[in-house]
């Protein structure tokens, strides 16, 4: 039997699931699946900077591991920004840093730090109970 | 006290996307439901200016910050010092919308 995949670390989750085309013409089924993991991995090389070592210790994966990741989602990337595809965001291999929580009147995304204590949601004040904590994207 | 990033200091000014970049903060206090804009003192600089954000929303007092991105140095400074993150959905698009949620009693 295969090893199952090691579950992959996301500093921060993604509000939005994707991305849509301009093109009138290409329709939203024809759409590119980017996993959360991939995307983390474009943030953290192209957005944030960092070298691959260091991405991949943020990330708790091998350096070999991200490299793959990484060259997946370059790759993604270009034939959706070619081709005018759309690019839908999912992921379930994956775990949050912290305790991020996910409010279900407001829809923002909330993280739990020792001062604030209570999971209750900042904006709109919705008791914590209504509120989901994140497993995945 | 909590923060929302803005692009304008205006009641109509949309919510800007990126904390360290953002032009002004609008300072919402939760009691009072007051609100005042202030600039934010690393909005020009080439780098590091979540940084140099944080440690002024820091000598204010805020608690919560609100925007819609964070990068990985302000994350871990904000958790260093025990401030609140929140991220926003797009649905989201000016400061009186938001304003609107967080007045609410009912919501």
């Amino acid at each position: 039997m295969a090893r199952p995949i090691k579950q992959r670390k996301i500093l921060s989750p993604f509000p939005e699931t994707g991305f849509f085309s301009s093109d009138k013409n290409v329709s939203e089924e024809d759409s590119i699946l980017f996993l959360a993991e991939e995307y983390e991995s474009i943030k953290l090389i192209d957005y944030e900077g960092l070298d691959q070592t260091k991405a991949a210790k943020l990330m708790r994966i091998s350096r070999p591991t991200f490299t793959r990741i990484y060259k997946r989602a370059r790759g993604k990337l270009a034939t959706a920004l070619v081709e005018k595809k759309a690019m839908k965001i999912s992921g379930e291999n994956i775990y949050y840093g912290d305790n991020w929580y996910k409010c279900s009147v407001c829809e923002c995304i909330y993280n739990t730090s020792k001062k604030t204590g209570s999971p209750s949601c900042p904006l709109c004040k919705n008791p914590g109970f209504e509120s989901s904590r994140l497993k995945n994207l | 006290m909590k923060a929302i990033t803005v692009k304008e200091n205006a009641l109509s000014s949309p919510i800007e996307d990126c904390f360290g970049k953002t032009r002004y903060f609008c300072l919402f206090d939760d009691l009072s439901g007051k609100i005042d804009f202030v600039l934010n003192p690393g909005n020009n600089l080439p780098a590091h200016s979540g940084k140099k954000a944080v440690a002024f929303l820091v000598s204010l007092g805020v608690t919560s910050v609100i925007s819609g991105n964070y990068g990985i140095t302000v994350k871990k400074l904000l958790d260093k010092h025990g401030i609140q993150t929140v991220i926003i959905p797009s649905k989201y698009d000016t400061l009186s919308q938001l304003l609107g949620v967080m007045k609410s009693p009912d919501s």
